[in-house]
């Protein structure tokens, strides 16, 4: 077993948008505080601080979390992924285009978050298995556009592939 | 809205677990950190020593053997819920877990966390106890198997020894034909449950032959009852037999009375709930309507 003093700075080495970071930490940081004020990955939004509200989702290991809930020091040599790590991926275009489109954001702030959780659904959606947006929207909390306009961009993406439009 | 300093171990074994809370003042163990990190940033936490399980070989492993579903304390909850989503015999557990938190916690949050922490609204205390499952604990004087009903106390606490862990849960598989329904009511998708119910029930040759039913978020731990006796034949669960077996689980409820909802309405949505509970999960188990 590995001990370390709360005050002691720690080595993590974590893959961030595809790029390595090893960086020296409390064992107290957590991972959103990690992203903003350690590497300046400041897209992920840090909102209530304790898991309600959404907006600081980042991708862990693929997976949608909470980055709040996260202590950097536990994900060590893990992959994330952030609203930064979509901007520059072609693959999102049309992601973007279509929150842009149908006003699925007003003030942005709840945004990166919940278009992280969108790409990820969208990618694990199949016929057989269809997405249930109520569930992955419920993870998160938007005040301007009563997800309206958020739907209306996912049920565009899925008309697009040629999906079910279940949004 | 941070945690407090602690000092943090990687532990790599159960027993680097349990030698460290033997002989640590206040050291808390970190699962998936879904409810612990959050009560930590808002301080109602403050361990002196946070000890990771994440680097514990073994713990994140669903197997069945012997008609017992062993379930490791880091299996995270969207993993339980995607494998058992086609388990009929188990058709209140994939539900249930449906019902925790958002899919942005589910994939975080660990099955083992979520019941040593016993939150008495908590979807994972309540189905261990409808499916009489048991948790399996390691500690300084070996390992003990405890019987859910025996292994929650209070509200927020358990059987479990303080230089004990949790490693893994039981979940005896029921007879094929079997179903389950699980209902919860929350003011908001993805909130604490105000009450939850889960009924699960089990026929042979179109006739009850048992049944569990339960309740969270009505009394200081999950409660559950079995089917009672004299509806064991049955051919249908009419209002009659609902009616009975709401009434055996009743005595068992101590409903809070809070701003969320009063005793009253918590025991009327015990009743609501636990009635639709049974109707669904008797149509799952293969019932049928005459």
């Amino acid at each position: 077993m590995i001990r370390y003093e709360k005050d002691q700075r720690v080595p993590v080495t974590l893959t961030v948008n595809g790029r390595e970071y090893r960086q020296w930490i409390e064992p107290r940081l957590l991972l959103s505080d990690f992203l903003r004020d350690e590497l300046g990955l400041t897209g992920t939004h840090v909102g209530c601080e304790h898991g309600v509200c959404g907006a600081c989702t980042i991708l862990l290991n693929g997976s949608p979390a909470r980055s709040c809930l996260k202590l950097a020091i536990d994900v060590d040599d893990g992959q994330i992924t952030t609203i930064e790590g979509l901007a520059r991926d072609e693959e999102f275009d049309a992601l973007r285009q279509a929150f842009s489109e149908n006003h699925a954001l007003q003030c942005g702030f709840c945004t990166p978050g919940i278009m992280l959780s969108v790409a990820v659904a969208l990618k694990h959606t199949s016929e057989s298995d269809p997405v249930d947006w109520d569930d992955v929207l419920s993870g998160h909390l938007c005040r301007c556009t009563g997800y309206v306009g958020i739907r209306r961009a996912i049920k565009a993406l899925q008309a697009k592939e040629g999906g079910e439009a279940k949004a | 809205m941070k945690p407090a300093p602690f000092d943090f171990i990687r532990a790599e074994s159960v027993d680097d677990v349990i030698a460290i809370l033997s002989h640590t003042e206040d050291a808390k163990i970190l699962a998936g950190g879904q409810s612990l990190v959050a009560m930590m940033n808002m301080r109602l936490a403050r361990p002196s020593t946070l000890v990771t399980l994440r680097g514990v070989p073994g713990l994140d492993a669903i197997e069945e053997k012997d008609g017992v579903v062993t379930v490791g304390a880091m299996v995270v909850q969207e993993r339980l819920r995607s494998m058992m989503g086609h388990r009929q015999e188990f058709g209140a557990l994939a539900e249930g877990i449906g019902y925790i938190g958002h899919p942005q916690t589910r994939s975080m949050g660990t099955v083992g966390g979520s019941i040593a922490h016993a939150d008495p609204s908590a979807e994972l205390p309540l189905l261990l106890q409808v499916y009489r499952g048991s948790v399996k604990t390691a500690g300084p004087s070996g390992v003990r198997q405890i019987a859910a009903e025996d292994f929650f106390q209070f509200p927020f606490s358990t059987a479990l020894e303080p230089e004990e862990i949790m490693v893994a849960t039981h979940w005896p598989v029921p007879i094929m034909s079997s179903g389950g329904s699980f209902r919860e009511f929350s003011r908001r998708r993805g909130d604490f449950a105000i009450v939850a119910v889960a009924c699960h029930i089990s026929i042979e040759h179109q006739r009850l032959v048992d049944g569990r039913l339960g309740a969270a978020g009505v009394a200081g731990t999950a409660v559950a009852v079995d089917l009672p006796a004299d509806l064991r034949g049955q051919p249908l669960i009419t209002d009659e037999a609902a009616t009975h077996w709401l009434e055996t689980l009743m005595p068992h409820l101590d409903p809070p009375d809070d701003l969320e909802a009063s005793s009253v309405l918590r025991r009327t949505l015990v009743e609501t709930l636990g009635r639709e509970a049974m109707a669904e999960a008797w149509v799952r188990a293969g019932g049928g309507t005459t």
